[in-house]
């Protein structure tokens, strides 16, 4: 480890360092630009004038609220009608957080040179094709996208093609007017924010749509497998961009107005299951023979026959498939996919189908009140094991029946399927799965559940880690929540549970676990309980209608046996809405030293809002912590934030102080040291460190993200970073 | 179908079918344990299997046919079974060259999972769409000598060779079984044993021995 100033090979990453850092400590400098850029947008499109004058009253309450930087609450709950098309830059810009990024394209007026630069020429000139009439304009659009994009492949080292959908993320943003800086600043976002990583080829984004479509429609989804149309040859192009390949600029602009308002990186993928589901008959209907590139064409461009109109229903639909999902998903991928540390992720790509964390399957058992999915265990361990100790309620599922005695075996899975079409499907009892946690052990589990998928009964889904894990998360309540419970018996039945050596897997979920939630935050969580909650009891009576509004508009028509199947009665969700809310309006606490208004939106936002509260100074003396130093954040944004900067034998740990609550703080980032892969301090500001994190990828080194502090004490505390990586390396 | 779960056989023999997707695995398990064959496929999600009882010599031969599914995603699953079969029909397609192409990459992932000394019978299937065929007799021959195993050419549609390419596996596993070489082997020795308790009282704790001998013999 370095932590003398270190050259980064490419000087355009060096040059974006130096504004950001300038900007970061004098802030002001943004101040002026940003109304300049205001202006520009506003200028740019004035059809919104001409509308009616409630959208004019409407524009006007926006840009106050703007001009106030209101909270993004409010400038929700104003957009809840519909956001006027005058002001829609602005509104993006401060949904992306990029009003205050500093403007690191401004000073770049470098060569276009880069290794697909014709590419990128064609590229651009025909996203600006789609925007608009005017052949002036079209150069104008063009030019800025293909100077943003340059600038953009040669800042992050990264070849531009097609797939990497740039162009056409940028081509809505440019359509709004926005300028260079603001177009750069908001592609950074987008990319960082909302795109999926890996978003290419058979990478795991797929596989998570594979299993969520698995989820909710196996049967479809064994169709498609069947038919050898995997979920990457439509889905990439819509995830690269969030729909804007398919659709013209004027229905992204509507879909992108919630989108962005939404903030869940995931819902694309929520979107994209409405799609593919609504065209379920369509597919059915094509003859077997027709070539896999047919039928993917007439998948992929289902998004093209979306109207503006539709894209209230589309999200609805959305929302109601992710409320009726598992949520855990969220955490297992977040990180992956999303997320600034690459942590090595337990998910495995060979799934037989969604794996549940134990922990929401524990919450949902304990949790009468809460909101989202019931489950009904099916307990696969052998008999004895089972009655040692299981969840209350839980069905045991004799595996050997399978191997030994089919037909009790299909007796047995009867049963089951009767009860599921009594308690189960869209509101009811979702079917999860518990085995015991050991591969051996297990594998009758992964045959009786491959019988029911084959049967295509949906909501079904494995707890990982299987009984193991449930008896270590459950500890000392063990007793109070298994029926039958033999305590001696069953630890010694399931004695490893205890010992250190715990299977990898219950480990770094337990890592992934605190990982994420400082990174979730509870957001999305908390935003889906609210929208469920909003959701069971409004959606379920509109959602025939919905579904059948955006079915007639993409020419279909609803098959009779699924309205019925949809026709769900609510579930109560009063006191869950008020509790969803509850994170929501605590303002965020940084201070900023540039302006004192409150600044929401960040693009640090997205990922990490409120962490739990604690105590600074018993969090800091606790035996974990092996040193600690006062410090200020410095972020993305540009804001100061007074922080600390802690260290365990494992993690590096900002703990941001609460201005609200002195004495207290929340964890902002907990870093894995052996994700660091560069420290560095700047020579004019020697108390300013850069924390690099990263991977090695075939040798190269990957940087995805990076943690600024001002640190009183430099030396004295490098060195004991250095010590701790050393020896964390060791 | 006859399920013959609580007469007596002689012997339990697991079998195990690998090879690309859609090659006609679950087709062949339906011909020989069914008489039966669909023409519209669907996939195999994860693992199936199904039962057949079966008499060569005047043994009774209780078989457990094992299907996977050959999609790739599936792979890691797949191969936790491996270590349980004591014969394993590799199948690919007459009419689809790369299925030929991958059979290496199935016997290597047989000899990474499975049991030291599995039986193992190459089969090229379709072979009622001659006018489409891709791979000829001889290179499906030829490449099953390299490897020292048996070959056939068959027809789940047509049932040819179906039944014959079953008793060719069952047969060479009865005759390691009755020649003592099952033994000392994992696989085989285990199964019976576990037969044999399972007769008296099917246990689970049987299951969990059965599991871990099998750890300790794959040697």
């Amino acid at each position: 480890m370095d932590d003398k100033t270190e050259e980064l090979s490419d000087d355009f990453l060096k040059e974006i360092e130096e504004v950001l850092q300038e900007t970061s400590i004098e802030g002001e400098e943004g101040e002026p630009k940003e109304n300049e850029t205001a202006t520009e947008a506003t200028g740019a499109d004035t059809n919104g004038i001409q509308e009616a004058k409630n959208i004019s009253d409407l524009t006007v309450s926006i840009q106050s609220a703007l001009a106030k930087n209101e909270d993004l609450e409010v400038l929700r709950e104003l957009c809840s009608a519909g956001v006027p098309p005058l002001v829609r830059g602005d509104l993006w810009r401060a949904f992306l957080g990029v009003n205050r990024r500093p403007d690191a394209i401004g000073s770049w007026n470098g060569p276009l040179d880069c290794e697909n630069q014709s590419l990128i020429h064609q590229d651009t000139i025909s996203q600006a094709i789609r925007c608009t009439q005017s052949e002036e304009t079209q150069v104008g659009l063009s030019t800025t996208m293909e100077e943003v994009i340059s600038f953009y492949s040669k800042s992050r080292n990264v070849t531009y093609t097609t797939e990497t959908g740039w162009a056409e993320l940028l081509s809505p943003l440019a359509s709004l007017g926005l300028s260079k800086s603001d177009l750069f600043n908001c592609l950074y976002v987008l990319l960082a924010k909302f795109i999926p990583r890996d978003c290419r080829g058979g990478g795991r984004p797929f596989d998570l749509f594979r299993l969520l479509l698995l989820y909710h429609d196996p049967n479809l989804c064994s169709i498609l497998d069947t038919r050898k149309l995997y979920p990457h040859l439509y889905l990439q192009p819509w995830l690269r961009s969030i729909f804007s390949s398919q659709c013209s600029v004027g229905v992204v602009h509507t879909l992108w107005d919630l989108y962005l308002m939404e903030r869940d990186p995931f819902l694309v993928f929520f979107l994209a299951l409405v799609m593919v589901i609504n065209a379920k008959e369509l597919i059915q209907e094509t003859p077997v023979d027709t070539p896999v590139d047919d039928l993917n064409s007439m998948i992929l461009t289902l998004p093209q026959q979306l109207t503006s109109e539709d894209i209230t229903d589309l999200f609805s639909l959305a929302q109601y498939y992710a409320v009726r999902t598992p949520q855990s998903f969220r955490k297992d991928y977040h990180n992956m996919l999303f997320g600034t540390s690459r942590s090595v992720s337990s998910v495995s790509t060979g799934a037989l189908c969604l794996p549940v964390q134990m922990q929401e399957v524990i919450d949902s058992l304990t949790n009468e009140t809460a909101a989202g999915i019931k489950y009904f265990i099916v307990d696969c361990r052998p008999l004895q094991h089972f009655s040692a100790g299981h969840i209350q309620g839980a069905m045991h599922m004799d595996t050997d029946l399978l191997l030994h005695s089919p037909k009790d075996f299909s007796t047995a899975m009867d049963r089951l399927c009767d009860r599921i079409k009594q308690n189960g499907g869209e509101n009811g009892e979702h079917l999860c799965f518990l085995g015991s946690g050991r591969e051996q052990e297990d594998q009758y589990m992964n045959m009786v559940l491959a019988k029911f998928l084959q049967q295509s009964v949906p909501y079904i889904s494995i707890a990982r880690g299987g009984f193991l894990e449930m008896l270590r998360l459950l500890g000392a309540r063990a007793g109070q929540l298994l029926e039958d419970f033999d305590s001696e018996l069953c630890h010694q039945l399931y004695e490893d549970s205890r010992a250190s050596s715990n299977p990898s897997p219950s480990r770094s979920d337990c890592n992934s676990d605190s990982d994420t939630e400082a990174h979730l935050g509870y957001y999305y969580k908390q935003r889906l309980q609210e929208k469920s909650a909003q959701i069971y009891t409004s959606l379920a009576a509109g959602w025939r209608d919905r579904s059948q509004r955006l079915r007639v508009r993409m020419g279909e028509l609803w098959k009779s046996r699924q309205v019925a199947a949809y026709k769900q009665r609510p579930l109560a969700g009063e006191e869950k809405k008020k509790n969803g809310r509850r994170y929501h309006n605590l303002p965020e606490n940084v201070f900023v030293i540039a302006d004192d208004e409150e600044e929401e939106g960040e693009r640090e936002e997205v990922g990490g809002a409120e962490s739990e509260l604690v105590n600074i100074s018993l969090y800091s003396t606790s035996p974990e912590i092996l040193h600690s130093f006062p410090c200020t954040e410095v972020t993305d944004t540009g804001h100061m934030a007074t922080s600390h900067l802690l260290l365990t034998s494992k993690d590096l740990i900002i703990l941001r102080e609460a201005p609200d609550r002195a004495g207290w703080g929340r964890i902002k980032h907990r870093e894995n040291l052996l994700t660091i892969l560069k420290i560095t301090a700047k020579k004019h500001h020697p108390d300013i460190v850069t924390f690099k994190f990263g991977h090695h990828d075939n040798g190269a080194i990957v940087l995805t993200h990076q943690i600024r502090v001002r640190l009183p004490n430099t030396r004295k505390a490098t060195e004991a970073i250095r010590n701790t990586v050393e020896q964390a390396n060791k | 179908m006859a399920r013959a779960t609580d007469k007596k056989y002689d012997h339990l023999f697991q079998l195990l079918l690998c090879g690309d997707s859609s090659v006609g695995k679950t087709c062949l398990i339906s011909r020989f344990a069914d008489n039966e064959f669909r023409h519209t496929h669907i996939n195999t999600i994860g693992i199936d299997f199904k039962l057949k009882l079966f008499t060569i010599r005047d043994k009774k031969i209780r078989m457990q046919i094992w299907d996977t599914a050959g999609q790739e995603r599936y792979e890691t699953l797949t191969a936790q079974y491996y270590r349980k079969a004591q014969g394993i029909i590799l199948v690919y397609d007459i009419t689809r060259e790369e299925t030929f192409r991958n059979v290496t990459k199935w016997l290597r992932n047989i000899e990474d999972h499975g049991v030291k000394g599995v039986k193992i019978i190459l089969i090229g299937n379709k072979v009622d769409l001659e006018s489409e065929r891709k791979i000829s007799t001889r290179h499906g021959q030829k490449l099953a000598n390299q490897h020292n195993i048996k070959f056939f050419e068959t027809s789940a549609w047509k049932d040819i060779n179906v039944t014959e390419a079953f008793t060719e596996l069952a047969e060479q596993i009865l005759a390691k079984v009755e020649s003592g070489g099952g033994r000392d082997r994992g696989s085989s020795s285990i199964r019976e044993s576990a037969i044999k308790l399972h007769e008296q009282q099917p246990t689970p704790a049987t299951k969990s021995h059965g599991g871990c001998c099998s750890g300790g013999s794959s040697n």
